[in-house]
């Protein structure tokens, strides 16, 4: 089943490069966002690099060759879930790479170091977001909901603030008992609830992407 | 003995085509030629096979085992060669033959390497370089570099020279020299089939017509021409796919020393080719 | 040994088959207790089916004239060469009454008949 994640990564052959290239875009144009500008990084670079495994399959029709092989659906799915953290891990080398470059030019663009929490931060917001596209690419093949998931891409990416904005706005008892609830946490208490909540999220996804994939005819 | 693929009453309904009753068994040790004009069900049924589409009922064991239940076991001993590649096109024919090595239990480097000298594979050229021919014999490389027991085909050889059609029958011919292997091949180009076939199985429009030997069919069945009269006075029975031109008719009889008895005397029988066949039973004349 | 098939012959192909070999052993060519080819070999040689040459060989068995011995092989059985050529004397003489039999129907007279055959012996030639 790992051949399945190096087999999407071998097929994108300049991966590795456009990565750097990626990061380099990002850093520059997400200068705004503070340090949130490696989460928004990975986010991008994740989704640009999933979509283009899964591109790549329908384009050459792969899905049947590889359903005609000694393969359980299961494991195909699998592999795409896994990808979603060799991408980020590809993403995260790449970003200290650059900033680690850029850091020793005398340059205005600011940097911020990779911690655990931004890491973290990049799974949560990766995993909620593919545990809800993945579905939807399996059941329906990667072109078909390309629209769909392109527009949910960018809602989550430019909403998610707005969202975050609404709901600390919002004053209705669950907001104030999740409120009061998180302020007694600590940070790292928060941020690792949010973890299990999200890689949750992601067995369910799987769950329900392996039901639909075994339905799937080619 | 089992057989080495055994399809029983299976089903498939689409829109606007059905595949009905399919009912079909190959031994080890043999060839059959799965025949039909396009849009038969052919493909279908291989994909029936392969588990790539869902049945809406019967049975299809493979070693005796059926296809969904053991699904990986028994595609890992299968070997397949599709109507396409479905490769990866922007990679080399070596990296493309790792990723699938890998899933395949007994693969076996030797055996590729072997294939891949005899057919002139060029290794290292990328998937999309390489012609149609070529991409077939990739397939067929690895479809027999893991130890294989049964091969599928689906339509192997439309799009290519007669050349390259005949080094396949000659690879398959060798194959067969294993009385434990098998081969099941889906064509509509059946001079492929003509000699090398032990068993012909004819389906159109989502039916099974015939599932014999070949030998039988070759024996009994038979291509008859003959002055129009024969069928004004004695009717259409008996005969496929009847044509009438100005000076006469032609037809297909399934038993051809009954109709030899009857009107040898003034009509001509020949021995049909597997195409003739296909031809008479396809076209839109009167079946028996 | 050298078998030809026809593939536009009315004949039947294991018939071919099993003529050609019964004639070779009957002219010696194929001497007893020499190894045949396999089922196999001999259908991917010809380009036929193994089912074909399968029934050849059940039959040449049958009739006594090669016996196939599972592990070892295919072999050409002991012959009584007098008996084999007196059967095969037999099938020319069954043809011949077939011919004069015709020949009387027609009303065609021993002399023309003699002509008819001779004139065929030399044509193969």
């Amino acid at each position: 089943m790992l051949n399945l994640v190096i087999k999407d990564i071998l097929v994108q052959k300049k991966i590795f490069i456009a990565s750097i290239l990626y990061i380099i875009f990002f850093v520059i144009a997400f200068q705004s966002l503070g340090m949130g500008m490696y989460t928004a990084a990975i986010v991008a670079i994740v989704y640009l690099m999933v979509s283009g495994g899964f591109a790549y399959d329908d384009k050459s029709k792969s899905d049947i060759m590889l359903n005609s092989l000694p393969i359980k659906r299961e494991n195909i799915v699998m592999s795409k879930y896994i990808s979603l953290f060799v991408y980020i891990a590809i993403g995260t080398i790449a970003y200290i790479v650059v900033t680690f470059v850029i850091s020793l030019l005398n340059t205005p663009i600011k940097t911020y170091p990779v911690t655990i929490e931004l890491i973290v931060s990049a799974v949560i917001a990766v995993s909620l977001m593919h545990s809800i596209s993945f579905p939807l690419i399996f059941k329906l093949g990667y072109v078909k909901s390309k629209a769909f998931n392109m527009i949910f891409f960018l809602s989550f990416f430019f909403g998610a603030p707005l969202l975050i904005d609404f709901v600390s706005k919002a004053n209705s008892e669950v907001t104030t008992a999740v409120w009061t609830f998180l302020k007694n946490q600590s940070d790292v208490a928060i941020v690792f609830e949010l973890l299990v909540l999200s890689l949750v999220f992601l067995s369910i996804s799987y769950g329900i992407s392996v039901r639909l994939y075994k339905k799937r005819e080619f | 003995m089992t057989a080495i693929l055994e399809i029983k009453n299976l089903r498939k309904e689409y829109k606007d085509f059905s595949l009905k009753d399919i009912n079909l068994t190959l031994e080890k040790g043999f060839i059959m030629g799965f025949i039909g004009p396009n849009g038969a069900g052919k493909s279908t049924t291989i994909k029936l096979i392969l588990n790539l589409v869902n049945k809406d009922g019967g049975e299809i064991n493979i070693f005796g085992k059926d296809n969904i239940a053991f699904e990986k076991e028994v595609k890992n001993r299968i070997g397949f060669v599709l109507d396409e590649g479905y490769y990866y096109e922007e990679i080399t024919v070596r990296e493309m033959k790792s990723i699938i090595a890998h899933f395949y239990d007994r693969w076996d480097e030797g055996a590729f390497k072997k294939y891949a000298k005899d057919f002139g594979l060029p290794i290292e050229k990328k998937i999309r370089e390489l012609s149609k021919g070529m991409k077939m014999k990739f397939s067929l490389a690895i479809a027999l570099s893991h130890d294989a027991e049964l091969l599928i085909m689906d339509e192997p050889t439309s799009g290519l020279d007669p050349v390259v059609r005949s080094e396949l029958l000659d690879i398959l011919s060798d194959l067969m020299q294993d009385e434990n292997k098998g081969v099941f091949f889906s064509t509509h180009i059946t001079s492929d089939l003509d000699k090398i076939a032990d068993y012909i199985t004819f389906i159109n429009n989502g039916e099974i017509i015939f599932s014999t030997t070949k030998d039988d069919i070759m024996d009994n069945f038979g291509v008859v021409k003959g002055p129009k009269e024969l069928i004004r006075n004695n009717g259409s029975n008996g005969f496929i796919g009847i044509r009438e031109n100005q000076y006469g008719f032609e037809a297909l009889v399934q038993n051809k020393e009954e109709f030899r008895k009857l009107y040898g005397d003034i009509a001509v029988i020949e021995k049909p080719t597997l195409e003739d066949i296909m031809v008479y039973y396809t076209r839109r004349g009167i079946y028996a | 040994m050298d078998i030809v098939i026809s593939n536009s012959s009315e004949k039947p192909i294991y018939e071919q088959i099993t003529t050609q070999i019964k004639d070779a052993i009957i002219k010696g060519v194929l001497k007893e207790a020499e190894i045949l080819p396999s089922i196999r070999s001999l259908a991917k040689e010809l380009k036929i089916s193994v089912i074909t040459t399968k029934r050849a060989y059940d039959e040449l068995e049958r009739e006594g004239f090669i016996s196939i011995v599972p592990g070892k092989g295919t072999f050409v059985a002991a012959q009584n060469k007098d008996l084999l050529r007196e059967s095969r004397i037999r099938i020319v003489e069954e043809k011949l009454i077939e011919a004069v039999e015709a020949a009387k129907s027609i009303g065609l007279s021993f002399d023309e008949l003699l002509e008819m055959l001779k004139l065929l012996f030399e044509e193969d030639d």
